[in-house]
């Protein structure tokens, strides 16, 4: 039989008078044991419990209060609602009475508690908040027809309209896929924006209302039948139409097609998934003429072959598993492959993936993660750690007090009231921690502002909203509790027999174990956090100092697509002349030249070469960077030998060889140590593309992640690239910041409808460290505190004992023992606990070390190095924390502490 | 006198102490209608009117779901004011043996049921049809 949930039942037992106590549970127990024989109604049957435990308690409160209007005297060790406010007015006078120690507590629990909102707060901002408009989100799941996971293949109009009818585990089901718009209205220069193209009843999955007019219908997406709408959302609303009202029916053109605005969505929602910038939405049915396609393009869009809806977004149909949804989606593509055997070929190496919940993209899911779990997981250790330091506080106190403890205990009072003062104590110190906990964290919100952190927007302004307050409430309680329950033990054993004939002193080295595994535990996190911070710091500092190979201050890169301004492959030759030549006739442009991939920015091509040297069968895959002359220049890419790429190269005549410029990584890989200038490099493809001739090797360079090697680099004239997008890198005479309004005039001379994204590329490459240098800074924030509270511990618990054995060190110093022996007896102590701790702490970081390195990139595990460099640096810490006690224990005077008794 | 020493609620006659001094104090026979309900569930189930069967019986005639806790400290008040007598009985639950509170209606306590229920009858008598033209009026 399965047990009911703890937390409840201790409530109960704690709370309900004694009299009904027995009766209650065991019916609760008995109809939640029949509740839960089905599996299925797991869930509801502890739900049930909790409600009826809650309630339970509640209506034994009300009749308190009843009978205390009714005049009825509270009866003691009866039930807890008249005794509440007696204890919390106890509980505030002994708080009172002795400042420091609450001052201290507070503070303690207040690090922990805030370090926990923040780092929340800031999981809350990024991951937890509801999509706005979206009703009913944790029904919802994407649906992936993919090769892998994340590939997005997507699947055609014909075939997702055929799967979306026949299958029964949904409720409704909608595609989607991303799109570049360059929209206007009536007087605006074109500006580019990401928009999503949908098909099928995309916002009726969501569950949202639109804000102003109506939604994309399903009937508007269907493939062949054009439908020239656009929904638009609220930030879009703003820029274009400055929140007119009378927006609906008004034009706007995209991609110089003119759309009419039908909607807007509510504020804040830029698409399923959440900062992706998602700002309008058009059907699935203009997507040939959004995109300009050929003929043959548009019937490979509309055909049943080829993928248009890439991913999918689907409400589950309630009770329906995901597992049981893939297997009918997988079952209707096998039906539909028999049934258009040509059409469907490609569907075979398809996979269904069904990923529950929205908001996070789907490559980004394990990351985001593990990250959060990393973040969350050090938190929680420096919250473990505080209410560890104030739960070793209240257990001196729970000692000091047994005395008092015990006279009242035999003056009458029931355990339950010592225990129930004693918990309203700590619940008032927990609330308190918690309350100065907010302000803690708005604190640790304030140094992160700014940070970036997966790929999403800086920290601005992060809210602690209902649920951050939510958690607080519920971090505060729950320490509360943890650091409660050992000095409650102490104070409700005591014992009017035992406690009140002997003297404090009696407690010798056996009592204390409870703190020496508290202080044996703390030492352990905080070491665990030291050397996680260290190792997030060292690898900070190696992947910062790592060569780029390139010289990226003063330099800029900006992206143009021309295709949604109906540019075609054919012509792209012609615009990046034209362009290239419009940038360096401004005056502000020191250099500039033209390269597909602009570095730490953008996505490049890769391909596979055959092994020049013949050395084995096996292609080698090699990136391929189409360049301009110009772009090794601007970059400062030294050329090593041989000679760059030059206008010349730009165009070689039908079958020709290309001429080509290798990394040195590049030529090391294919050519080893003999002398690639001259020799030929050829595609492993079938079909015979141009052979490439080498005519130089230029220095390595990064164009991307700092933590992996110098890539397997090829340059090669930039008209041999496929693509429609126009990007160039220039190096500015002053500063690249200065850059975009030149930039703008030099695009506007060649075609003014084209919009273009600007970036400095000094400000990517740092912004590539992002996630790591935030993560760096909070662990070492972190760690820094953990430490601080340990030694504090430490020194606590050392200090206590020496108090302690004042006596027992008395007796032996007048018997002559020396004061360095009784140092060596605190030292041997202190080592012990250290000791203990640094190996704990050692098997915690090894723990710990390996979340890191699947959340951060670039982390390496640490060296046996580190882990002694930060024990011995734990043990001087602790050292230091072991002086003032020791040489306390060496001060003791025998005649004095002697005469005490 | 050793056991004055002990704290109240361990001593023996606790129970008992508390009841008397409840009695003098809570006086007069008023009950609400959340007690007559319990009053008649227990009445209406006789000699089966055990804490679960009492919440049970009410749930399933009128739909009303009461916790544990509710019913409990509302039987345990009726108790005090004499209207129903408890005893504990021992039984088994599948193979495991627990302790049941069984309930019954005591003589005062029908008098004092019979007597709110009676108020309440008289106070509606001949009201129903105007109660209802109310509410299908509305």
């Amino acid at each position: 039989m399965r047990r009911p949930p703890l937390f409840p039942r201790l409530l109960l037992g704690w709370f309900l008078p004694l009299r009904d106590r027995e009766f209650i549970l065991a019916d609760l127990h008995e109809e939640y044991a029949q509740r839960t024989r089905d599996d299925a109604h797991r869930t509801s049957a502890y739900i049930w419990y909790w409600r009826q435990s809650l309630a339970s308690l509640w209506s034994e409160g009300r009749y308190k209060l009843d009978e205390a209007q009714l005049g009825v005297p509270g009866q003691p060790g009866g039930s807890w609602f008249g005794a509440l406010h007696q204890d919390t007015r106890h509980a505030l006078r002994a708080l009172n009475r002795r400042p420091v120690f609450s001052i201290v507590a507070l503070l303690t629990l207040a690090l922990g508690i805030g370090a926990n909102t923040a780092i929340f707060s800031l999981v809350n901002w990024l991951l937890l908040r509801p999509l706005p408009g979206v009703t009913g989100q944790q029904e919802l799941a994407i649906v992936e027809i993919s090769r892998e996971v994340g590939q997005s293949n997507g699947i055609s109009w014909p075939n997702f309209a055929d799967v979306a009818n026949a299958q029964r585990s949904f409720v409704s089901m909608a595609g989607y896929g991303g799109a570049d718009l360059q929209i206007q209205s009536d007087h605006a220069p074109p500006e580019g924006i990401r928009a999503q193209i949908v098909g099928g009843d995309y916002f009726g999955t969501l569950g949202m209302r639109m804000q102003i007019g109506r939604p994309i219908n399903a009937a508007e997406t269907v493939a062949g039948r054009p439908a020239h709408v656009v929904v638009i959302n609220d930030a879009l609303w703003q820029r274009l139409f400055q929140r007119d009202r009378n927006v609906i029916g008004k034009t706007v053109r995209a991609n110089k097609i003119v759309l009419t605005v039908v909607g807007v969505t509510p504020s804040g929602f830029e698409g399923v998934e959440r900062n992706q910038g998602v700002e309008a939405w058009v059907p699935l049915s203009i997507e040939p003429e959004l995109r300009h396609a050929s003929p043959g393009l548009a019937e490979r869009l509309n055909g049943r072959r080829g993928g248009s809806i890439r991913e999918m977004v689907a409400r589950l149909r309630p009770g329906v598993r995901a597992e049981a949804a893939v297997e009918e989606l997988q079952r209707i593509l096998d039906q539909l492959r028999v049934q258009y055997p040509n059409e469907n070929k490609n569907l075979a190496q398809r996979h269904v993936f069904v990923h529950p919940g929205i908001g996070v993209p789907i490559l980004m899911r394990e990351r985001t993660f593990n990250t959060v779990r990393l973040m969350l997981l050090v938190v929680s250790m420096l919250l473990l750690i505080s209410s560890a330091n104030v739960g070793n506080m209240l257990l001196v106190r729970g000692l000091q007090e047994r005395s008092v403890a015990a006279l009242r205990r035999a003056l009458g009072a029931s355990r339950n009231r010592i225990i129930g003062q004693q918990l309203a104590e700590c619940m008032l110190l927990a609330l308190g921690g918690g309350l100065l906990g907010l302000l803690v964290a708005r604190a640790f919100l304030a140094l992160m502002e700014g940070g970036q952190l997966l790929g999403l927007p800086e920290f601005r302004n992060v809210p602690l909203d209902w649920r951050v307050l939510a958690f607080t409430a519920a971090v505060s309680l729950g320490s509360g509790l943890l650091f409660t329950l050992a000095p409650a033990r102490i104070v409700g054993r005591a014992d009017p027999l035992v406690d009140l004939s002997t003297s404090s002193t009696r407690h010798t080295a056996g009592r204390y174990w409870g703190r020496k595994s508290i202080t044996v535990a703390q030492i352990a996190l905080s070491l665990a956090l030291l050397i996680g911070a260290v190792m997030l710091t060292r690898t900070l500092i190696n992947l910062q100092r790592t060569e780029l190979g390139f010289d990226a201050e003063r330099t800029a890169g900006i992206i143009v697509n021309a295709e949604p301004q109906g540019y075609q492959s054919a012509a792209m030759p012609a615009l990046r002349a034209a362009l290239l030549a419009a940038l360096r006739s401004q005056p502000e442009i020191e250099s500039a030249g033209l390269a597909h991939q602009i570095p730490f920015w953008t996505g490049g091509f890769s391909d596979r070469v055959r092994d020049p040297l013949a050395r084995s069968d096996q292609p080698v895959s090699i990136d391929v960077q189409f360049a301009s002359d110009g772009y090794l220049e601007t970059l400062r890419i030294p050329i090593i030998r041989g000679r760059g790429l030059q206008p010349r190269d730009w165009n070689a005549s039908q079958g020709n060889p290309v001429n080509v410029v290798l990394s040195e990584q590049a030529a090391r890989t294919l050519f080893g140590d003999r002398d690639p200038i001259g020799q030929y490099v050829d595609q492993d493809r079938r079909t015979a593309g141009p052979r490439m001739f080498v005519v130089g090797v230029s220095g390595d360079s990064r164009l991307g992640q700092l933590h992996e090697e110098a890539p397997v680099l090829m340059y090669v004239p930039i008209n041999n690239s496929p693509s429609t997008q126009l990007s160039a890198v220039m190096r500015a005479r002053t500063s690249a910041a200065e850059l975009e309004p030149v930039i703008r005039r030099a695009l506007g001379s060649v075609d003014p409808t084209l919009p273009f994204q600007f970036h400095a590329i000094a400000h990517n490459v740092r912004n590539s460290l992002a996630d790591q240098r935030l993560l760096a800074r909070l662990l070492a924030m972190f760690s820094g505190l953990a430490v601080l509270l340990a030694a504090i511990g430490l020194y606590g618990i050392l200090s206590y004992m020496v108090d302690e054995r004042r006596r027992e060190f008395g007796i032996r110093m007048a018997l002559g023992a020396h004061a360095t022996g009784i140092a060596r007896l605190v030292g041997t102590e202190a080592a012990g606990l250290v000791l203990a701790g640094v190996l704990l702490g050692i098997l915690g970081a090894r723990w710990l070390s390996t979340i890191m390195t699947s959340a951060i990139t670039g982390v390496t595990a640490p060296s046996v190095a580190l882990f002694v460099a930060a024990s011995m640096l734990f043990v001087l810490i602790a050292t230091m924390a072991t002086i003032v006690p020791t040489l306390l224990a060496t001060r003791v005077e025998p005649s004095i502490t002697l005469r005490q008794d | 006198m050793a056991s004055r020493a002990l704290p109240l609620a361990a001593h023996p006659d606790y129970g008992s102490l508390r009841c008397r001094i409840s009695n003098y104090i809570v006086v007069g026979m008023h009950i609400g209608d959340f007690e007559q309900i319990l009053l008649f569930a227990v009445l209406r189930l006789g000699e089966q009117a055990h804490g679960a069967a009492v919440r049970q019986e009410i749930e399933r005639r009128i739909g009303r779901v009461i916790s544990p806790g509710a019913a409990y400290t509302a039987l345990d008040r009726l108790e005090e004011r004499g209207f129903v007598q408890s005893r504990i009985n021992e039984t088994t639950v599948g193979s495991q043996a627990r302790r049941r509170k069984y309930y019954r209606l005591s003589h005062q306590g029908a008098r004092a049921l019979s007597r709110s229920y009676g108020d309440l009858r008289d106070m509606a008598a001949g009201l129903l049809p105007r109660l209802n033209s109310l509410i299908e009026g509305a």
